[in-house]
């Protein structure tokens, strides 16, 4: 098939029936991207975005078509990394974010779990309890995150979650009567708290075939690694779902996503915490008196004795 | 034989088949959800024929995070 330009089509887009080349469909992925930010206005002219990336396909994409805007709309650009400490995995992923960062003159934060709570997630997972890594890793790798972005002045935390994320995250809240969740799921999700980063996702309707797609044809290196920890049985059902749905109904995962996004508001308004206080213990925003990190910490340093 | 490359997986395999490519991807266990498709080194649409002497590689669409 041939792209509407006459160029030969690399990507069939089943969801809008487009046959596009390489050249149009990297070109309509910078255009999505932009008018994501635009309608959604993730961001300003001047503003400090710091974008969080991990070394998998998605957060390197979302850091070049980034470095690409800010060439014409200025704003200033940065990169923070966590280091959860997961062997043959994270250090395996990190020198492709340095090798990004300098081949796009990015300057490169790097923040890791054993320096920050003196335990890396492998160590944690070593405890073997209930909760699972996962766990841990989520709410350490957003407390750090926020705690860093803002130390660094950024104005928006940028997040590469992508539609398959997305669509996956809903269907699961749905599923598990996890009504609460939703109300903090949005584009931009601007928490009532001083101290908290807003969040953006400009990625989140692209599909991650897409995500992919525009890495390969845009020479852009990424780790293909899976986190060892990833276990997660529940969302692989759902991603089996949605992609089996997708092939059946192309734009299943769109259609999901804009009805949450249509109802998004009324969510937002029944379900966001009315308010959002101050941990007792570290000074980060929290929902109850200490928050959820640092009940974590004190629980891991009984069973593994205070760290260093 | 299709030469086929999975990276996932670290695997090569060579299988007997000529048809256009979306049509090959159950039989290594993808679909067009999961599957980005190089072939030759150039990726293409799964509506693409493929047959001897190809090689055929396949990207896992879902990595990292
Ligand atoms: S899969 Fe779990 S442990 Fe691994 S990086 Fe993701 S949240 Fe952390
Ligand atoms: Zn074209």
């Amino acid at each position: 098939m041939q792209c509407k330009c006459g160029h030969k089509a690399v990507y069939f887009r089943r969801y809008s029936g487009q046959h596009l080349c390489s050249k149009c469909f990297s070109r309509s992925i910078f255009k999505k991207f932009k008018d994501i930010i635009r309608m959604n206005k993730l961001m300003e002219r001047g503003d400090r975005i710091v974008c969080g990336v991990s070394g998998g396909k998605d957060s390197l994409v979302l850091l070049y078509l980034l470095k690409k805007l800010s060439e014409k709309f200025q704003f200033e650009l940065s990169a923070l990394t966590i280091d959860e400490g997961i062997s043959g995995y994270r250090d395996l992923s990190i020198p492709f974010v340095k090798k990004a960062c300098s081949d796009l003159d990015i300057e490169l934060h790097i923040r890791s779990f054993k320096e920050e709570y003196g335990y890396s997630l492998d160590e944690v997972a070593s405890m073997d309890d209930r909760l699972g890594a996962c766990s841990y890793c989520g709410v350490f790798r957003r407390n750090i995150l926020n705690k860093h972005a803002r130390e660094l002045g950024a104005d928006r935390l940028a997040m590469g979650h992508n539609l398959d994320d997305e669509s996956q995250v809903i269907l699961m809240n749905l599923l598990r009567g996890d009504v609460s969740r939703f109300g903090r799921m949005g584009t931009f999700y601007r928490d009532v708290h001083h101290k908290f980063i807003p969040r953006i996702k400009p990625l989140r309707e692209i599909p991650e075939k897409e995500i992919v797609l525009y890495a390969i044809v845009n020479g852009i290196d990424f780790d293909f690694e899976e986190c060892p920890y990833a276990p997660e049985a529940f969302r692989d059902d759902i991603r089996d779902f949605l992609n089996m749905m997708e092939e059946k109904r192309p734009g299943t995962k769109h259609a999901l996503l804009k009805t949450y996004d249509r109802l998004y508001p009324l969510l937002n308004q029944t379900f966001a915490p009315e308010s959002i206080s101050t941990c007792g213990n570290c000074g980060e925003p929290s929902i109850s008196l200490f928050c959820k990190k640092c009940e974590m910490l004190e629980d891991i340093g009984k069973k593994l004795g205070k760290a260093d | 034989m299709v030469k086929v490359i999975l990276l996932r997986e670290r695997k090569i395999l060579e299988v007997s088949y000529t048809g256009p490519i979306k049509g090959l991807l159950p039989m290594v266990d993808y679909s067009v959800e999961t599957a980005v498709v190089l072939r030759n080194g150039e990726p293409v649409e799964e509506e693409e024929e493929v047959g001897d002497g190809d090689e055929i590689k396949i990207v896992p669409v879902v990595s990292g995070g």
